[in-house]
């Protein structure tokens, strides 16, 4: 009897489903599935594990070894040709980007879906959960909250007004000889009246079409080291001058500051193959890089 | 039988694509009501309204175990409907691991759909989200969300409940979570005390000389931080509690307020918020003993002796004691506290007394469902 019942309840479920699904999938996509409108491929500087070397405040090297890096990705909007703006929303384009999720060649893929087509010029998104969303609603914070509860809510301060932890980077100093402090650990929120979310904008080099027949990809460089040594106008951070160390307000508003920085688009793919985003989720970044020069234009 | 009868009625809410139908499976109905003699809400009603089987979702939720590590313990493991939702007597809390208590006394869940931020140190903006800090700290449900969410998808029971309250597929998630509970604790207004019938004129509510006279000190000595119908500014004060040697890292409100998420305990004493805390209201006080945000005085007496200064225990003078308690005698020395005769005391003690709102207590919407 119980199983009657909840096999009439699964039928009755998925009836209602359909019957109440609006088919708002209007992307020309032919197959079954979620088509990717565009890949944004994040290619880090450095991977987990690697050796680099920051300054201190009082001007010593340091040599450390990057042991996380991870932020997180919301309010991604890309602008056509037309100059129109198009939002898509957190609860699909929201993501973490997490090193320890790389690829060999350092790359995170973020898939982008629900981009009507046509001609685009820019694409932003902000690093971090702005006050507006954070404080907002709370169906528009699925995802997100999801996103950042992975791993034993390595993304949440749960005792903060806004819970997100916008990015981390940590690293362990290898510099046994040094009297100054030790490891690296910069966590970036919203905390203490210091909002940390910036907003990152990056003009493609050429127009980027979005078509269902094709899903091309914005290959993205991540210089992590320029959150510390930013091309100007940034302001160098010591990186001992926020965080585990005592620091101060400005040394955190200028390393929040250089995380729009730190992206910069090396080219497009633009006519690389359709993908559906059902598909890259069972293989989840077991992709091989497919960085045949014939698909570049710088 | 029953059981079919609620299975009925969400399929009818399935089938009809998820319209408010009638909550036939209940014998009550909560709807929120604005005590008359109460401030605006803070509760975002837009976002996530209040309805009946949100509240019943809610209310499963909170007396549930599955939300701790191990299933060890439910929200009112600390928070007994009999102490208007606080732990029965306990100073501080034992969580999910044996002989590891919290650092805070547990509140009582009460008004909340009125208060500006939650805990003791307002560390949220959100009755929402407020819930992750319990579910998930250490010394108390030391649980991951994720392991909850697991768990809760595991129960066919649940499935059904989320998707009929929050009208989607696949409905079981985080967010879907805390406004369940969000429903549950913002319904839960305790408005009913013979003081609110008191100020109201209504029946039962007529005080005693005492407990007038009480009101009248009450009102002169306590009422600038105890202030309006929440009996609370909803500020966060240094009150003149001295730190707690065996709660070391205890920095009261100059946690949230750093910038640095990292900064020591050092760091934190020569902030102006060191060791700040909410002033709490005082409705149901007498049940929710015992008091301080470290629950440091079992009885109110002790409370009022503290404030009084004269006998032990005394106020501490940090820098940032609340200037509302340093006064100035007619010989120019300064006194801290607030002065009260033991007359007044026994007066303001019966007033307090008229806070005890029983049909909150005993109201068996929030009780555990059978």
């Amino acid at each position: 009897m119980k199983n009657l019942r909840k096999w009439a309840f699964l039928a009755l479920t998925t009836t209602a489903l359909i019957s109440c699904n609006n088919d708002d999938d209007s992307m020309g996509n032919e197959n079954e599935g979620t088509h990717v409108s565009a890949v944004l491929k994040f290619e880090h500087s450095l991977g987990l594990g690697d050796e680099f070397t920051l300054t201190d405040s009082e001007d010593n090297q340091q040599n450390l070894e990057l042991t996380k890096f991870k932020f997180i990705v919301s309010d991604v909007k890309v602008t056509t040709t037309n100059d129109e703006v198009v939002a898509l929303s957190n609860n699909d384009a929201a993501e973490l980007i997490d090193l320890a999720n790389a690829d060999e060649t350092d790359v995170v893929r973020m898939y982008l879906t629900g981009i009507p087509e046509g001609s685009y010029k820019s694409i932003s998104f902000g690093v971090g959960v702005s006050q507006e969303v954070a404080s907002g609603s709370t169906e528009n914070q699925i995802k997100l909250m999801e996103l950042a509860e992975q791993d034993s809510e390595d993304m949440v301060w749960s005792w903060n007004p806004n819970s997100y932890i916008f990015s981390k980077i940590e690293a362990t100093n290898l510099d046994v000889t040094t009297t100054a402090p030790t490891n690296l650990q910069i966590h970036v929120g919203n905390k203490g009246g210091v909002d940390g979310f910036r907003t990152v904008e990056l003009i493609f080099p050429e127009t980027l079409t979005i078509a269902s027949k094709i899903s091309p990809s914005i290959h993205t460089n991540v210089s992590i080291e320029k959150l510390f040594t930013p091309d100007a106008p940034g302001i160098e951070v010591a990186y001992d001058a926020i965080g585990a160390h005592g620091g101060t307000d400005d040394a955190s508003i200028n390393f929040s500051d250089n995380y729009a920085n730190i992206f910069e688009i090396e080219h497009l793919h633009p006519n690389e193959a359709a993908i559906n985003l059902e598909d890259v989720e069972m293989d989840n970044h077991a992709h091989d890089d497919e960085d045949s020069e014939d698909s570049h234009s710088h | 039988m029953k059981y079919n009868t609620i299975l009925f009625v969400f399929l009818l809410v399935m089938v009809s694509c998820g319209q408010d139908e009638e909550e036939v499976y209940t014998d009550f109905e909560i709807s929120f009501e604005q005590p008359a003699n109460f401030p605006a809400t803070t509760y975002d009603f837009e976002d996530n309204p209040i309805t009946t089987d949100g509240f019943i979702l809610g209310r499963k939720l909170f007396y549930d175990n599955r939300l701790s590590l191990n299933n060890g313990i439910s929200c009112a493991e600390c928070h007994n409907q009999s102490h208007a939702f606080t732990h029965h007597g306990h100073d501080l809390s034992e969580g999910v691991h044996a002989g590891v208590v919290g650092t805070r006394n547990s509140q009582p869940i009460q008004n909340l759909a009125f208060l500006e931020d939650f805990t003791w140190d307002g560390a949220k903006e959100m009755l929402f989200d407020q819930p992750l800090i319990p579910i998930t700290e250490e010394v108390e449900m030391d649980e991951t969300m994720e392991n909850v969410i697991a768990k809760l998808k595991e129960d066919s029971v649940y499935q059904e409940l989320f998707t009929a309250v929050f009208q989607s597929e696949d409905a079981i998630n985080s967010v879907n979570l805390l406004n369940a509970l969000s429903q549950f604790m913002g319904a839960m207004v305790s408005s009913n005390s013979k003081y609110d019938k008191y100020v109201r004129g209504e029946v039962g509510g007529s005080f005693t000389d005492l407990e007038k006279e009480g009101l009248a000190l009450f009102q002169q000595k306590c009422a600038n931080c105890h202030s309006g119908e929440l009996f609370t500014n909803q500020e966060f004060i240094n009150n003149g509690i001295g730190e707690n040697s065996s709660l070391p890292d205890e920095t009261g409100r100059a946690r949230i307020n750093s910038p640095n998420p990292f900064a020591t305990v050092e760091e934190l004493k020569t902030r102006d918020d060191y060791y700040q805390f909410r002033v709490p209201s005082l409705r149901n006080v007498i049940k929710t003993y015992p008091y301080m945000h470290d629950g440091r005085f079992v009885m109110l007496s002790k409370v009022l002796d503290f404030y009084d200064d004269d006998t032990y225990p005394l106020i501490t003078k940090m820098d940032n004691l609340d200037s509302r308690l340093i006064q100035t005698n007619s010989n120019g020395e300064e006194i801290l506290g607030i002065p009260m005769t033991e007359g007044e005391k026994v007066a303001i003690l019966a007033f307090l007394e008229t806070l005890t709102d029983n049909e909150f207590i005993n109201d068996e919407r929030f009780a555990k469902p059978n």
